[in-house]
């Protein structure tokens, strides 16, 4: 393989690169206008609780049995979630595996 | 004894299929570099602000925030140009090498993991983010390892000439 084809692949490699992540961030924008509702794994009593406001994801501690935050793009299932309400949720896109939100 | 030989051969790349796979490796360590680089400055408030919540390095986030995706970009840029591959994969596996010890540090003691990632693997557990490190550190060792090959494979042919 000759340099430049390698320096074309290259390039052609860092401009997919730039590519994929301005698609992701892009689907990222989208689901904020929609105004999702949150849950919290809460470490008291490992029940989801709603988080008022956007959730800061940094604040996610581990050692928990289950994710840190779900996200329920429509519907406001209330203050707190039982098991089924749960079961229907999926983890936010930011939220950390096994790590609880408030303690 | 000629047998034995033979199928000792049989196992060896050949020169073409190392320089494939060793500038293949190359270019997932670009693609790797070049997202995670492209996310840190995209989302550098959140990466920022992940560094300001860890003790040891709170007073050097704004500097350690910009120096780690420019450092990526560096790396990258050696990666792109063929003749710079090698020095890449040093500073690839150099630079992977530090944020596995920091991850590593993190994990012992730090008792909040911030999580501000790469989109690729932001998914990942920090264990698995250590693995996912060493893995990608092993991968670019292979790849040096068959271009210091290929080379002296070259020079023994040249010197085979005179």
């Amino acid at each position: 393989m000759t340099n430049i084809k390698k320096l074309a692949s290259g390039l052609l490699v860092a401009v997919l690169a730039f590519g994929f992540s301005a698609f992701k961030n892009t689907e990222k924008t989208d689901q904020t206008k929609l105004a999702p509702f949150y849950y919290g794994l809460d470490a008291t009593d490992d029940v989801y609780r709603i988080i008022t406001g956007s959730p800061v994801f940094e604040e996610c501690t581990p050692g928990a049995p289950k994710d840190c935050v779900l996200i329920s793009p429509t519907t406001d299932f209330g203050p707190d979630l039982d098991a089924n309400e749960e079961a229907q949720l999926s983890p936010a896109e930011e939220s950390s595996p096994e790590a609880y939100y408030f303690n | 004894m000629a047998s034995t030989i033979i199928s000792k051969d049989k196992f060896q790349f050949t020169d073409t299929i190392r320089e494939h796979l060793a500038f293949g490796i190359v270019l997932t360590c670009l693609f790797l570099f070049l997202t995670s680089a492209y996310t840190k400055i995209e989302e550098h408030d959140r990466f920022m602000n992940g560094l300001l919540k860890v003790a040891f390095i709170s007073h050097y986030a704004w500097l350690i925030s910009w120096t780690v995706p420019v450092a990526e970009i560096v790396v990258s840029l050696f990666l792109i140009i063929p003749k710079t591959h090698k020095w890449g994969l040093y500073g690839f596996i150099g630079l992977m090498m530090v944020f596995t010890i920091y991850i590593g540090s993190m994990l012992l003691w730090s008792e909040k993991l911030p999580c501000h990632c790469n989109l690729l693997i932001e998914k990942l557990s920090w264990g698995e983010h250590v693995v996912f490190n060493l893995a990608f550190v092993g991968l670019a060792a292979f790849a040096l390892w068959l271009i210091k090959n290929n080379q002296y494979k070259s020079l023994i042919k040249q010197n085979d000439k005179y």
